[in-house]
């Protein structure tokens, strides 16, 4: 669907100039919808949320929660690192709630990341062939939420160790063990196979 | 698809009437976890302070020839040990924790490790004790405690239980009255009893006022029923315990000139 020319100068703008609109006239949060529908669906997948109904309602959440704590956006932090901040918070409360874990990790969009992972943590048999995406996903799948979440961050929404520290809100240094624990026990897991 | 998500946000957020929660809202909540943080760290520098004052009154660090018996039934290790003021150590943990807890809900406080922010509340207890503890305050709330409430007493091996032993000669209270021409002393000790003092031939250690409302520790025995003769009397503020340091008089050297002259 083409872009209306409104929709077209909105996206000329700031996260933050979104912000001040929206605070002005609420119609401008359409444009942050548009902006961070995507990414933030992708990210509840990838978190594990298999139905995809319950995904579209996490998301409009999300969303509602964003609209309503605009006024605590702290213009220090990047827009997109807030909004992910909220996003885990739902989805976290959203498992506790249905006391249910993550599903497995979506595999069909994610093939070339699940192959990043290969790559940035130079994972190879004892053959010294590298392992398959596919071995990726199992080790990845069995890894604890909290994990879990560090790799997708890392990995999948490709968000810096500053960026992951103001989602998780967890001190750089806590993300930067969290990681390399996480790739201790996929190696292991690996191994293991 | 992308544009009737959108819609269909506004709608919903329309639909449930939700409008932006004021600043000022978030700005009060941060405002009350660094308030929180503030005031956890401020009492627990006053449970600091009174910690090292209880610590510091006990009279194992000097005057040993006062509490030789205590010695000899219990070794100078334990004495130490059992004089450790856990309780107030454990209320300085407490609010650690809090401070800990206060700061961590802070716009930024989730960027510090959580072993340097307790480290800095500690720090920031300590050197706020440092200065309680120079216009007496850790003194004044043990003080009160120790004679108000029943319960601390049993929380707190202090240097005031080892002065509540007129059987074994150490005696310690506040004075009530005192006639120096009666050579009359009269104290209340820790355990509100009510005794009478015999000062006729007591050594008064230099820096001690014998005045109503001051504390004081005796040495002596037991005459009568709540009567006691004491030996020595001292304040109870080891301020106080430092015998002024008497610089000789150099007597000026005669010189054969000034000799003349007479």
């Amino acid at each position: 669907m083409a872009d209306t020319p409104q929709q077209k100068e909105q996206q000329q703008f700031t996260d933050q100039d979104l912000v001040a609109q929206t605070l002005v006239n609420k119609q401008a949060f359409a444009a942050i919808v548009r902006r961070y529908e995507a990414p933030l669906l992708r990210y509840i997948n990838r978190l594990g949320c298999r139905d995809t109904a319950a995904a579209q309602d996490l998301l409009q959440e999300i969303f509602i929660k964003t609209y309503v704590h605009l006024n605590d956006y702290d213009h220090s932090l990047q827009f997109s690192s807030w909004i992910y901040r909220i996003a885990h918070n739902e989805i976290i409360s959203s498992f506790r709630k249905e006391k249910n874990g993550p599903g497995v990790l979506e595999r069909e969009g994610d093939l070339f990341l699940f192959e990043k992972v290969v790559d940035d943590l130079d994972l190879t048999d004892q053959d010294g062939q590298k392992h398959s995406s596919a071995e990726i996903q199992a080790a990845v799948d069995r890894l604890d939420p909290r994990s879990r979440e560090i790799i997708v961050l890392k990995f999948f929404e490709e968000k810096r160790y500053e960026e992951i520290s103001d989602i998780l809100q967890i001190p750089e240094g806590t993300v930067a063990t969290m990681i390399n624990r996480a790739k201790k026990k996929i190696k292991n897991y690996l191994e293991e196979s | 698809m992308l544009k009737d998500r959108s819609k269909s946000i506004l709608e919903e957020i329309e639909k449930r009437k939700a409008v932006p929660i004021p600043r000022w809202h978030f700005v009060l909540q941060r405002f009350g976890f660094w308030l929180l943080a503030a005031i956890s760290v401020l009492t627990g520098s006053i449970a600091m302070a009174t910690a090292i004052y209880v610590f510091i009154d006990n009279d194992f660090i000097e005057d040993h020839q006062y509490i030789d018996l205590f010695l000899a039934e219990r070794p100078l290790i334990a004495e130490i040990v059992a004089s450790i003021p856990y309780i107030w150590l454990a209320t300085l943990a407490l609010f650690t924790i809090v401070a800990y807890f206060g700061f961590r809900h802070t716009k930024t406080g989730y960027r510090y490790a959580t072993t340097k922010v307790i480290a800095g509340a500690l720090l920031a207890s300590l050197l706020l004790s440092a200065g309680l503890n120079t216009i007496d305050v850790g003194k004044y709330i043990h003080r009160y405690l120790i004679e108000n409430v029943h319960v601390y007493n049993k929380l707190v091996y202090a240097n005031e239980h080892r002065w509540t032993h007129a059987e074994k000669g150490l005696l310690g209270g506040k004075i009530i009255k005192c006639q120096k021409d009666k050579n009359l002393l009269v104290i209340k000790d820790f355990n509100k009893n009510i005794w009478q003092i015999d000062i006729s031939n007591a050594e008064v250690r230099p820096g001690t006022h014998l005045v109503p409302g001051k504390h004081v520790k005796i040495t002596g025995v037991v005459i009568a029923t709540k009567t006691f003769k004491a030996y020595t009397i001292q304040g109870w503020s080891k301020k106080y315990h430092k015998r002024p340091v008497s610089v000789p008089k150099i007597a000026p050297v005669k010189t054969v000139k000034d000799t003349l002259v007479h």
